[in-house]
């Protein structure tokens, strides 16, 4: 087994943990930049997400990622698969990161169709005290157009003749 | 002793009466009728806000879990008020001297929950400020401004006309 072989096993230890560089091997990784594309690319495939998905567990995907590297490695023990995998790993991350926790710009209304949107409920302890004649009646109106001016509470100084009159009539009976 | 009896005897027999008995089931059509209309109207606001504010999946949900918090603390403080109106409304019965303590506590009372509900629904809407965008929480307030608006639209008309065929003035 040739030293860049060996390196590419023990990768997958050192990344997740479970042992450390010897002397010998950094010594490896210095002078041998394959070797040490290899792990700086395990490197950042173990970062990535870091400040982006909270929930993603680092040791769990670097242990998926050991796993599937170890399933790899029977077939072909290459570090071509090796470089594959992992960056098939590191896009697959960085879809999920992306599809998950990208912030929304505030602003800007999103355009994406859910198409599982799950129902709206809004309580509306406003409709309590009304008669079934009222909510009626309320059904009937609820999405006619409203005027906004009609919102402003307005005072009677605002007020033409004509509304006068009708307050006026409201009040006499 | 024998004058409880005959109170009771009295009751159950009115409980027995048919005109009771069909009022009784009058009011519970009513009351079915009622839930049946809240719970569509409910429905259907709830869905124009969804609509209109293009909701994501995920705000829908957050929307949701609010609007139940708020609307529980809305429900209590909109239960109180209307018991307070009722209480003051009875203490202001034209020809009977209203009791100027009950009717300043009552009064104090009604203002001091109309900061509540100032309060709640500055609360509700600045938790909705973390997930809707400042468009989407304008026109949620716009709505449920509009909406309040109609409430009382509604509610006029029915009063309005009830007070038009009563002449009932014991509101002056």
């Amino acid at each position: 087994m040739s030293e860049c072989t060996r390196l590419s096993d023990r990768i997958p230890v050192i990344a997740s943990g479970r042992s450390e560089w010897m002397p010998e091997e950094m010594d490896h990784l210095r002078i041998c930049g394959s070797c040490r594309r290899e792990w700086e690319l395990v490197q950042l495939t173990q970062r990535l997400g870091d400040g982006q998905l909270p929930e993603l567990d680092a040791n769990l995907m670097t242990s998926v990622l050991v796993r599937q590297l170890a399933v790899s490695r029977q077939s072909r023990r290459r570090k071509w698969s090796l470089v594959g995998l992992a960056a098939a790993a590191g896009v697959a991350a960085l879809l999920w990161t992306g599809n998950r926790s990208l912030p929304r710009v505030d602003g800007a209304e999103s355009t994406v169709e859910h198409p599982a949107v799950a129902a709206l409920q809004i309580p509306l302890p406003e409709l309590d005290g009304l008669q079934p004649v009222e909510l009626d009646s309320l059904l009937r109106i609820m999405d006619a157009p409203v005027d906004n001016t009609a919102l402003e509470n307005p005072e009677l100084d605002d007020l033409d003749s004509a509304e006068l009159e009708a307050v006026l009539e409201s009040w006499e009976g | 002793m024998r004058t409880d009896y005959l109170w009771l005897i009295g009751l159950m027999l009115f409980w027995a009466s048919p005109a009771a008995a069909q009022r009784q089931r009058q009011d519970s059509a009513g009351a079915v009728q009622a839930d049946s209309l809240r719970h569509r109207i409910e429905e259907r606001f709830a869905s124009r806000v969804q609509e209109r504010l293009g909701l994501t999946s995920d705000q829908t949900a957050k929307l949701r879990a609010t609007s139940q918090t708020f609307g529980a603390r809305r429900r209590e403080l909109h239960d109180r008020e209307r018991r307070l109106r009722e209480a003051l409304s009875r203490q202001l019965q034209p020809g009977i001297a209203a009791q100027p303590d009950s009717v300043a506590r009552l009064t104090d009372a009604l203002i001091e929950l109309k900061q509540q509900s100032a309060q709640v629904a500055r609360d509700e809407m600045k938790e909705v400020a973390r997930y809707l965008n400042p468009v989407q929480r304008a026109r949620l307030f716009m709505m449920r401004e509009q909406f309040s608006h109609r409430v009382k639209q509604a509610h006029g008309r029915h009063w309005m006309g009830r007070r038009h065929k009563h002449k009932d003035r014991s509101w002056m």
